[in-house]
């Protein structure tokens, strides 16, 4: 299309200069005249290119770019035709017609330019929208394929690191104690004591990039969380303070950075709608319209239908943008990379950086500089609000906030500095929680906690309530989850206080009655909500080891020690001491009950983040009686103190307590695991069987217009064994989509075998069930492919929930007329013997 | 005099041989405990001196990767290339793994592994095989309990 108009082009290249050699237009005209003759000698061509290269570089233009595209196209030189071709659409978009991008979407993969394809497979689609073509499907399966790599590339290897140790964990909670009081030079020194001592300590690497970050001091800050994202990949507090740090930089490749470092932290957290719009914006905003697209589409389906309505414009823009045949737009952004104040900024940095006072002097200097550059550029104003906080001037860091955040009242972290800026100056209090809220909405989870605790001190519980729950279901590994998790349950109590009071003033049983009857069956059951939701059960059966390890094994072991031995007389002071440390805790470990509790809300909020709402406490069988065993455990703390440290009690207060320690015992062992694990066994596994997995490829098959290949069945699954099944520990609704997925792709084979099997772990013995479906179909595919999440052949899903169901997925040659099996392999429910 | 009867505890923290030292020096029991962290440090106690039962913990998520028993890189190359599943199965099965390793040293020698059988009869008679003298902790047992049907076993 393009080589259409070249003629043209170049008659409005700049003129031959004959007094300049090395001008554009002098080297232009060398070159053409080495390729004037018909078809030029390599050599000629070689140097027209070089000619071309040259001229480019003194004068760039459309048209030196398209011809030097023409030269390398006649020399074979693909890679160097794609270049420039590139660079001639970003000028003139409007040259390059569709096929022409899709090679160039093909080179730019083949090179390993991820986003280059995309942003070129993105115009493919949009001009094929606009002609009103369907069919390519496959360019957005593309899309996604090549988003996937991108994001996978730039996943790390997972190092190991040791558990911090007990001096480690102390330091730690010195860190965190010093920030209570908001002694941050204290907590600073702390926490990196504590990474001294334990250098994968993650939780401390994450608290010291924040007071770091909050001190003006960015890079120390995205060391520290580099720190914490190496020792935890998944860390999702670490992935997102990063992300957020690393985007109000103005430097291209942080925020590209930032980009991907939000992305996984989307992908961690898909249930949290916020972010999946934060990287809507942030991707618009970086010039991604098809990017941005993506994550709208991911947001818009959780959103409500009024916020949906307020998105509608910005996506509307985005798919004009998509549409527009244009390049990248530039970045609009308070941080701006192309701002003239980068480098200035830049310098102020590394002075303010340093610990001498002089340094910080120049630092100012520079930073005027950048300010007086571009005013709006709004890292300088905060780096230099730091300085003045170091400088004590609270009043001018307070001002130079302002200014900030009136210029982009997005940034999370300038809300963030000026609310504690305020938060320490007495008769301030409104004014830090009125920038808090702000901070709030511009996306910071700090603000979160910070809020709950200025409603929490001024009694405003149900508040305090909502934010710490909101804390903890948006930051659950947070610096502060220990606290909000222990505040949460304080208001709680308070608000449970507080209606029993009410409920007594107003003294009507029938209300207390109905009351009563309602907390007791609103909310869900485990049980009831694992029926409902048994894709849940793997992250249940996680918080679940949990509980039954902490509480049911090692607190069963305690509890039953106990009461043998008051069951013989020896008394309970013997062992007293060793009970109050397990059961309560030290400084340095937060013991049983604690853990308990803390499992059980975590079993909630996976249930909540679900969109289930658990009733523990009064509905469910197992659990209310585990969380009334707590109730009974926690008041009993003081009185298994004092019997540990004076060996004795007066008679009734022994008597109340060791009634506490038999009904707590009565329900904290490994009876009440069993139960918990054969909940989660009943909603989390299913019966195998060949007649129902024949059903379901006669379905898929109908759903693929396909003919129903013949299945024959082998092995369990063989005539001899009688139709046996097997139970795999893999919920009904995976089994099936994973048996779908597999069916799907091999509908074309003329015939099917489908192997079970049975075994056993050779070293931890292990009930496992096998499973192979062999085929004929010469397609190749392997299991790097499968576990490659090959998306246009549903592989990817089988992936997926294999890996999910702790299961394992293998190709395996086959014989005669079946090329190869695709085998698959989980864990078993054990069967009769 | 009885001869003091010496039970090796193989485990990542010190919970189990805590429990088991308090209680034996409450009941004036002749028992004497030797604790080892990991694979290595029991083989050397085992070499070192044959004891009268062993008491082994299944999961080790204390324990340094290094120091964890078993083929690490084959089951790397089991999941798909996944080193942190491979990891985490290590951990959460390292009795088992120290089981497997040890049984030729253990003949003859009971054994209790702190896992619950009751539902898996089948497992427990598979490992049996190897370790002929092995038993599960049971469901609802103490650490008393535990400690008794050692020393009875001995």
């Amino acid at each position: 299309m393009w080589q259409a108009i070249l003629p043209a082009l170049l008659a409005t290249a700049p003129g031959p200069a004959t007094e300049c050699a090395d001008d554009s237009a002098s080297l232009a005209s060398q070159a053409e005249a080495l390729v004037a003759a018909g078809t030029p000698v390599p050599e000629d061509l070689a140097r027209a290119r070089d000619f071309f290269r040259r001229a480019r570089l003194a004068s760039p233009s459309l048209a030196l770019a398209l011809r030097g595209a023409d030269l390398a196209a006649a020399a074979g030189d693909t890679d160097d035709e794609a270049r420039l071709l590139e660079v001639a659409a970003k000028e003139a978009p409007e040259l390059l017609s569709p096929a022409e991008r899709l090679v160039l979407a093909r080179q730019a993969e083949a090179r390993g330019d991820r986003r280059g394809a995309i942003l070129q497979y993105g115009h493919v689609l949009a001009a094929l929208q606009r002609l009103g073509r369907s069919g390519a499907d496959w360019i957005g399966e593309d899309i996604r394929r090549l988003d996937a790599e991108d994001e996978a590339r730039m996943l790390p290897a997972r190092p190991g690191f040791a558990p911090p140790s007990a001096d480690a964990r102390r330091a730690f909670a010195d860190g965190k104690a010093a920030l209570r009081r908001g002694a941050n030079e204290a907590a600073r020194e702390a926490f990196r004591r504590a990474l001294r001592l334990s250098p994968g300590y993650s939780e401390a690497a994450l608290a010291l990039g924040g007071v770091e970050e909050r001190s003006g001091r960015t890079a120390e800050a995205a060391a520290a969380y580099r720190t914490a994202l190496a020792a935890e990949p998944d860390g999702f507090e670490a992935l997102m303070a990063l992300s957020n740090l690393l985007w109000n930089e103005p430097d291209r490749t942080a925020k590209e950075d930032a980009l991907g470092l939000l992305d996984r932290a989307v992908a961690l957290r898909p249930d949290l709608p916020r972010l999946q719009r934060e990287a809507a914006n942030r991707w618009a905003a970086w010039g991604d319209p098809a990017r941005a697209l993506e994550r709208l589409g991911a947001w818009w389906a959780l959103a409500s239908p009024g916020e949906r309505a307020e998105a509608a414009s910005f996506r509307e823009r985005l798919r004009a943008r998509l549409a527009r045949p244009s390049g990248p737009e530039p970045v609009a952004l308070g941080s701006d990379p192309a701002s003239p104040a980068v480098g200035a900024f830049r310098l102020a940095q590394v002075y303010a950086g340093r610990p001498d006072a002089r340094d910080w002097d120049a630092a100012e200097v520079e930073l005027a500089e950048a300010e007086r550059l571009d005013p709006g550029f709004v890292p300088a104003l905060e780096l230099e609000a730091a300085l003045r906080e170091r400088r004590e001037d609270l009043a001018g860091a307070e001002e130079i906030l302002r200014r900030a955040v009136a210029i982009d009242p997005s940034r999370a972290v300038a809300w963030e500095r000026l609310a504690e800026l305020l938060g320490r100056q007495a008769g301030r209090g409104r004014d830090a929680e009125i920038a808090w809220e702000h901070a709030d909405q511009a996306g910071s989870r700090e603000a979160l906690f910070a809020l709950a605790r200025i409603a929490s001190g001024e009694g405003r519980s149900t508040r305090a309530v909502a934010l710490y729950r909101r804390y903890l279901a948006e930051a659950a590994g947070g610096v502060h989850a220990e606290e909000a998790q222990a505040g949460l349950e304080r208001e709680e109590r308070v608000q449970a206080t507080l209606r029993g009071a009410v409920l007594g003033a107003a003294a009507l049983g029938l209300l207390a009655g109905g009351l009563a009857w309602a907390r007791r069956r609103m909310g869900l059951t485990v049980e009831e909500w694992l029926k409902g939701d048994p894709g849940a059960t793997r992250d249940a059966r996680s918080v679940a080891g949990r509980l039954s390890h902490e509480a049911f094994k090692h607190g069963g072991l305690l509890l039953g020690e106990a009461v043998e031995r008051l069951r013989s007389r020896e008394g309970l002071a013997g062992a007293a001491p060793l009970l109050v440390e397990r059961l309560y805790g030290t400084p340095e470990t937060p013991g049983l009950v604690a853990e308990a509790r803390r499992a059980l809300s975590d079993l909630e909020s996976v249930a909540r983040r679900r969109g289930a709402r658990l009733n523990l406490r009064f509905k469910d069988p197992l659990l209310s009686r585990v969380s009334r065993a707590l109730e009974i455990l926690e008041p009993a703390a003081g009185d298994l103190t004092r019997l540990a440290e004076k060996g004795a009690l007066p008679h009734r207060r022994l008597e109340k307590l060791s009634r506490s320690i038999r009904q707590a015992a009565a329900v904290l062992n490994p009876r009440t695991a069993q139960l918990l694990t054969a909940i989660l066994d009943a909603a989390g596994s299913t019966e195998a069987r060949f007649e129902r997995l024949e059903r379901l490829l006669a379905s898929v098959a109908r759903e693929n217009d396909a003919a129903v290949p013949p299945l024959a069945g082998l092995g369990l699954f063989g005539e001899a064994a009688d139709g046996r099944g097997v139970r795999v520990r893999v919920p009904e609704g995976d089994w099936a989509t994973l048996w779908r997925n597999l069916f799907a792709n091999a509908l074309w084979a003329p015939r099917l075998a489908l192997l079970a099997e049975e075994r056993r772990d050779p070293v931890t013995g292990q009930a496992l069930a096998r499973f192979v479906l062999f085929d004929g179909d010469p397609r190749l595919l392997t299991a790097e492919m499968i576990r490659g999440r090959a998306a246009e052949r549903g592989l990817g899903i089988v992936a997926d929930l294999v890996r999910r169901w702790d299961g394992l997925v293998d190709v395996t040659p086959g014989t005669g007329e079946f090329t190869k099996g695709v085998a698959v392999e989980f864990a078993a429910v054990e069967g009769p013997a | 005099m009885t001869p003091r009867r010496g039970v090796l505890v193989v485990e990542d923290g010190s919970e189990y041989v805590d429990g088991f030292e308090r209680l034996a020096a409450a009941r004036g029991l002749e028992a004497v405990f030797a604790r080892a962290s990991d694979l290595e440090s029991a083989r050397a106690a085992l070499a070192a001196e044959r004891p009268a039962a062993v008491f082994l913990d299944v999961v080790f998520d204390r324990t340094p990767e290094a120091s964890l028993a078993g083929d690490a890189e084959s089951l790397v190359a089991r999941f798909g290339g996944d080193r942190a599943r491979a990891v985490r199965h290590l951990a959460a099965n390292q009795g088992f793994y120290i089981l497997d390793a040890l049984a030729p040293m253990l003949e003859g020698v009971p054994v209790i592994l702190a896992y619950d059988f009751a539902i898996e009869p089948q497992r427990l008679e598979a490992l049996r095989r190897r370790v002929p003298r092995l038993s599960g902790l049971p469901d609802g047992a103490s650490i008393s309990q535990a400690l008794e049907t050692m020393l009875a076993e001995s």
